[in-house]
């Protein structure tokens, strides 16, 4: 299993001085902050780094460009692959011909490192672009076939549903051959086999069930992925989950870089905001399933901890993330994400969560036999 | 006058060897290899910005419609050059407002506040491509769009409802790193834009090689005339300065830059423009329009035109450091405070291109500087 990193660039409130300064200072602290890790990582045999694209987040992600920052990046590191985590493909929030053309652009200038991962987004972002809740699967569906072709032929027309595009040459095109590998960012039961059924690798989330519950969806992903009708030109059977994880020498140093507080701001900041901008999008039954811990959490009736004991999130010193992490490996999980920037940590501390998963943690995950029968990323079991 | 660059990110010219699509993806990424060798090359030696095009399906002219990107990867791989959006395309349909203020606002921050915004319209065969209005309805959409980005830098939470445009509250981020925005530019060809681009207080991105300089004085005239009548500027930056391209290439020895193909480049640049002109913008263009723009295209695609008769009329910048130095400083007496050097032009070896940048970097632009600025720009 392989050690990834999700960047949301997270600010979190209070923002200190009057608008607009106390959000431009948090944003730009935190984006250096991100890059001075992330080049650390490059160094320490992480995998990929992930960039979500997020747009009016305020406090919980400020990267709604990731083209951006993954140009920044093609630059700034050598050796760890950069994923799009994700492109939202619904029409109205990019024309199809820009994602083709970001993503082969960022393939061209990181020299064959892109990830691509592709999703639709949340009612709050769809409202505010004006795209059609109950289309937005079809039409993510039909970007994908779109963008393929628009690598694939010299001279691209395309007459479907959503798109209608005259004949043009479409520039540039990546450097993977024939493509970067396509992912879907999947948390339902559902969206797991329908990721496996098309041949996508699966991008999915921990942090928001108990591991029992993840397990079911990657055992529906690889039951599909058996079996694809792949709707790209490249066929992906793996599994990327992130969550929460933060390692430093040992737990008590942890709780004293408050590493309790910045979980409980987590939780608790992504309860408020999914209640202040998701729910007035949300038909009643979909917010009673939305978030199964939403109202405890709301209410400040949980004890962040209780996430760690369930190993929900990782957190603690390179022998218990290790322990920690093998649960996941064990769950068939090729590569396993972390997320480190959140809450109130300190840069340091997150630098030091990178070294110490970079020097002590990939090197016995790198030689860990999986202890479960699964299906492992080529397809064999064992 | 500083001097900036312009890049197009054109790929080598065909016809190549290899196979579809290993033809266009070896030269698409040599040319971004290179153009970036070139960039780091000319921040070290002083350039003052380096402007990136949003040009998409330009069969053969240019592989970069993703300028946020390349941007992204300059504000990381350079140190002192600005870096332009040259420029974004503005109309509703090519692209959501939001995210015009999201992706200039980042590179804003990647690279501590360098970024100068261009914007435009572009022409209609990519208009048509992304459902554009082909009339000036465009210049509506642009005028708005702008309007909407600066707001959603300035304002908290950001609301909008017209009959073009309707947007919930919502909170942008990230915010730009300049205070209170990046200055904003108009690309313009015509004298009708170069009067709004004045009037609306925008800076000038004014096109050279297509015509001779005393026409382009002209065009500057009307700009400045514009911009000294402007009360209210647009944006809340008053940008007053004019950017002009041409292509360039300065060379001590100009017998050995024929014998490297200088000359055959040039003329490539001029002719494959008639040609592409000819095959995707025409064919949207009025009857009446295609039998005005045809005869001053058939005569270059047909090869019958010397380059070096623009060289002659200063319409493109060639010659040695002494012939340069001239041309150069025809341009700044017309008004022109940055010169987009156009340098990755045809099938120009790279290296002779770095050359050039060197020469340019070390003969040239210490003797502008010593000429001073209309303006303190920066």
């Amino acid at each position: 299993m392989k050690l990834d990193l999700l960047y949301e660039i997270d600010v979190p409130r209070p923002w200190g001085k009057p608008h607009p300064y106390g959000q431009r200072d948090g944003e730009q602290r935190a984006y250096a902050e991100a890059l001075e890790q992330i080049k650390l990582a490059d160094t320490l045999g992480f995998h990929t780094t992930w960039h979500v694209e997020h747009h009016f987040r305020e406090g919980r992600s400020h990267c709604p460009a990731p083209e951006v920052l993954i140009g920044a990046l093609t630059q700034c590191t050598e050796n760890l692959r950069l994923g799009f985590g994700v492109t939202l493909l619904p029409h109205p929030f990019t024309p199809p011909m820009r994602v083709a053309e970001k993503v082969a652009t960022a393939d061209i200038l990181s020299h064959g490192r892109v990830e691509w991962g592709t999703g639709r987004s949340t009612p709050m972002e769809q409202a505010a672009f004006g795209v059609p809740m109950a289309e937005s699967r079809d039409m993510w569906e039909e970007a994908i076939q779109a963008i393929v072709l628009m690598w694939e032929e010299e001279y691209f027309e395309f007459h479907g549903k959503y798109l209608d595009f005259p004949r043009r040459l479409i520039t540039p095109k990546p450097v993977q051959d024939p493509h970067p590998p396509c992912w879907m960012a999947a948390t339902s039961k559902g969206s797991a086999a329908v990721a496996g059924g098309l041949g996508l690798g699966l991008l999915s989330f921990s942090i928001m069930q108990p591991l029992d519950v993840m397990a079911a969806h990657i055992r529906d992903y690889r039951a599909a992925a058996a079996n694809p009708t792949p709707i790209t030109r490249v066929t992906t059977n793996k599994v990327a989950a992130y969550t929460l994880v933060h390692c430093e020498e040992s737990m008590a140093k942890c709780e004293e870089h408050g590493i309790w507080d910045s979980v409980w701001w987590w939780y608790k900041n992504l309860a408020e905001f999914t209640i202040e901008w998701e729910f007035p999008n949300l038909p009643q039954e979909a917010r009673d399933a939305a978030f199964p811990l939403l109202k405890r959490q709301m209410e400040d009736d949980f004890d962040p901890k209780e996430f760690s004991d369930g190993d929900m999130i990782i957190v603690g010193d390179p022998e218990r993330c290790i322990e920690k992490m093998m649960h996941y490996a064990n769950l068939g999980v090729d590569q396993l994400i972390c997320y480190v920037q959140f809450g109130h940590l300190e840069h340091e501390s997150i630098m030091k969560t990178i070294e110490l998963l970079g020097k002590e943690v990939i090197p016995v995950l790198e030689k860990y036999d999986v202890q479960t029968e699964v299906h492992v990323g080529d397809g064999t079991t064992r | 006058m500083k001097l900036d660059l312009l890049y197009e990110f054109q790929p080598k010219p065909g016809p190549w060897r290899e196979p579809h699509p290993y033809g266009q993806r070896h030269a698409e990424q040599q040319t971004y290899d290179e153009a970036i060798a070139q960039i780091q090359l000319a921040d070290r030696l002083g350039f003052h910005t380096a402007w990136a095009v949003e040009h998409h399906f330009r069969d053969g002219r240019s592989a970069c419609p993703t300028s946020e990107a390349v941007l992204g990867g300059l504000a990381l791989s350079t140190t002192n050059i600005r870096l332009g959006f040259g420029v974004v395309l503005m109309p509703f349909g090519f692209i959501h407002p939001a995210r015009v203020a999201e992706k200039v606002a980042t590179v804003d921050i990647l690279s501590h506040g360098r970024v100068e915004w261009g914007t435009g319209r572009s022409t209609p065969m990519e208009q048509i491509a992304f459902g554009v209005p082909t009339d000036n309805t465009s210049r509506d959409e642009w005028r708005e769009a702008v309007e909407i980005v600066v707001r959603m830098w300035e304002e908290e939470r950001f609301s909008y409802d017209s009959p073009n445009f309707h947007f919930p509250e919502r909170i942008q981020t990230p915010k730009p790193y300049q205070d209170p925005h990046p200055p904003c530019w108009l690309a313009a060809a015509t004298d009708t834009s170069a009067a709004n681009a004045g009037r609306n207080g925008l800076g000038l991105l004014a096109f050279a090689p297509l015509q001779p300089v005393e026409v382009t004085a002209k065009h500057l005239a009307v700009y400045r005339e514009a911009a000294a009548s402007c009360e209210q500027p647009l944006t809340r930056v008053r940008n007053d300065r004019v950017g002009a391209f041409t292509l360039v290439h300065c060379a001590e020895d100009m017998d050995d830059a024929a014998n490297y193909g200088l000359w055959d480049a040039v003329n490539w640049w001029y002719r494959h423009l008639a040609e592409f002109t000819l095959e995707w913008e025409l064919p949207n263009l009025t009857e009446e329009e295609q039998n005005e723009i045809f005869p001053l295209l058939k005569p270059v695609i047909d090869g019958e035109v010397d380059p070096r008769s623009y060289q002659e009329q200063d319409m493109i910048i060639i010659g040695t450091p002494d012939e340069c130095l001239e041309k150069f400083i025809r341009y700044e007496e017309i008004g022109v405070d940055q010169l987009l050097c156009y340098v990755q032009f045809g099938d120009l070896p790279h290296d002779k291109v770095m050359q050039s940048l060197e020469v340019l970097g070390t003969k040239i632009i210490p003797r502008l500087e010593a000429r001073g600025h209309r303006i303190n720009v920066r």
